[in-house]
């Protein structure tokens, strides 16, 4: 049975499913950055939409702006895109963490950097998809991080173009990751969000599984 | 290796006028006789192509942001799909003025192959079907090509302003701007 409605609207009740699993699959993205960063990693409480793809872009920010995002790709029961985007700076940042470097020194024309960044890309989009598998009972498979440097719009463009052939509408779950101190507003704005736009199929699973758990069958 | 053709001049200074987005999928026309301050922007395409289309007998200006190298399923005419995007582009600058479309001039941009970075994963490869496409379908309206940054593996932003006679502009992040 399909549980989407139609584009842009997701009832109460789906949404109040979709935020308990969600929120707990950011805290364990969140935590597993924290581990490789060596900072307590914190997320603000994830917005959950459906949106026309047009308007994705626009979502999170100014599409023209240059910015670094990492993709994860969403395969086995389910399939869509799982995606970790920063500006520079925060790329910066993030990847002078976790190689113990100064950020003066973090180049993306090195391998090293941008290798570090698919590998936190990699375990904050994996530790999602194993959290909203275990709530689910889908197995969600994480495909090999890449990495991509150029304007939003054009970074966002990869995952649009694959989820455009199936629909007009996605579901954006977005949230801001970032060090402890810059959630609580000391260090100004958090500058990395997380972004989870799964194919409509397997929206409607995710919506199914969910909605077979409440109701305890 | 991205494909960069133009046959006009390139002197134009930074993008003017009140920007009008044209988002994913979106067509957007505008009269430079009756708005000469609006310019149709697109930012940050990547495999997506912006089609860009003047009448200069009318002065209208039309924008689509193609996503899909394929036609609308439903045969309606949408600027999502490149092979739908010129039915609907020419009806609404038509509605706007613009008379026969074998008169007007295009002008193209996008159609990246966004840059990996680093890690070993595999990303689709829509742009270059994108651009294909969509000159395709210019080509089998009679609409005569003037100008096209297609390729390679930068986003663009592109600004089109009808008061500049059909030229657009065109910025990579890291670059200058390039007028087509």
């Amino acid at each position: 049975m399909h549980t989407v409605l139609p584009p842009h609207r997701l009832s109460k009740d789906q949404l109040r499913l979709l935020h308990e699993p969600v929120d707990r699959a950011l805290a364990r993205s969140a935590e597993t950055l924290s581990e490789l960063s060596g900072v307590r990693i914190a997320f603000t409480s994830a917005a959950i939409d459906m949106v026309g793809l047009g308007d994705v872009p626009t979502a999170v920010g100014n599409p023209g702006d240059p910015a670094i995002g990492i993709y994860v790709g969403m395969e086995g029961d389910g399939f869509g895109y799982v995606l970790l985007l920063m500006d520079e700076s925060m790329a910066v940042q993030l990847a002078a963490l976790m190689l113990g470097e100064e950020p003066t020194s973090i180049s993306f024309d090195d391998e090293l950097p941008a290798s570090a960044l698919a590998e936190a890309g990699n375990v904050a989009c994996s530790s999602f998809m194993n959290e909203v598998g275990d709530a689910t009972g889908l197995e969600l498979l994480a495909m090999p991080p890449v990495v991509v440097g150029d304007m939003r719009g054009a970074i966002l463009d990869v995952a649009i173009a694959d989820i455009a052939q199936l629909g007009d509408d996605a579901l954006l779950i977005t949230t801001e990751l970032g060090p402890e101190s810059a959630l609580t507003g000391r260090d100004g704005l958090l500058q990395l969000r997380l972004l989870v736009i799964p194919t409509p199929d397997t929206l409607t699973a995710l919506l199914d599984a969910l909605g077979s758990k409440a109701r305890g069958e | 290796m991205a494909v960069v053709v133009s046959t006009g001049p390139s002197t134009l200074a930074s993008p003017a006028g009140n920007p009008t987005m044209v988002g994913l999928g979106e067509v957007r026309v505008i009269n430079g006789t009756t708005l000469p301050d609006e310019t149709l922007v697109a930012y940050g395409l990547g495999s997506c192509v912006a089609i860009c289309l003047f009448d200069a007998g009318s002065h209208v200006a039309g924008m689509a942001h193609v996503v899909l190298p394929g036609a609308d399923p439903s045969g309606a005419p949408n600027g999502k799909y490149a092979r739908s995007a010129l039915p609907a582009m020419i009806a609404r600058m038509q509605s706007e003025g613009a008379g026969d479309p074998r008169r007007y001039v295009a002008r193209l941009a996008g159609g990246a192959q966004i840059l990996r970075l680093g890690g070993s994963g595999t990303l689709p490869r829509i742009g270059d079907q994108n651009a294909l496409a969509v000159q395709e379908a210019l080509k089998s309206n009679g609409i005569a090509l003037k100008g096209a940054d297609l390729g390679g593996s930068k986003g663009r932003s592109v600004w089109f302003n009808p008061g500049e006679g059909g030229q657009i502009r065109v910025r990579t992040v890291g670059s200058a701007e390039r007028c087509l």
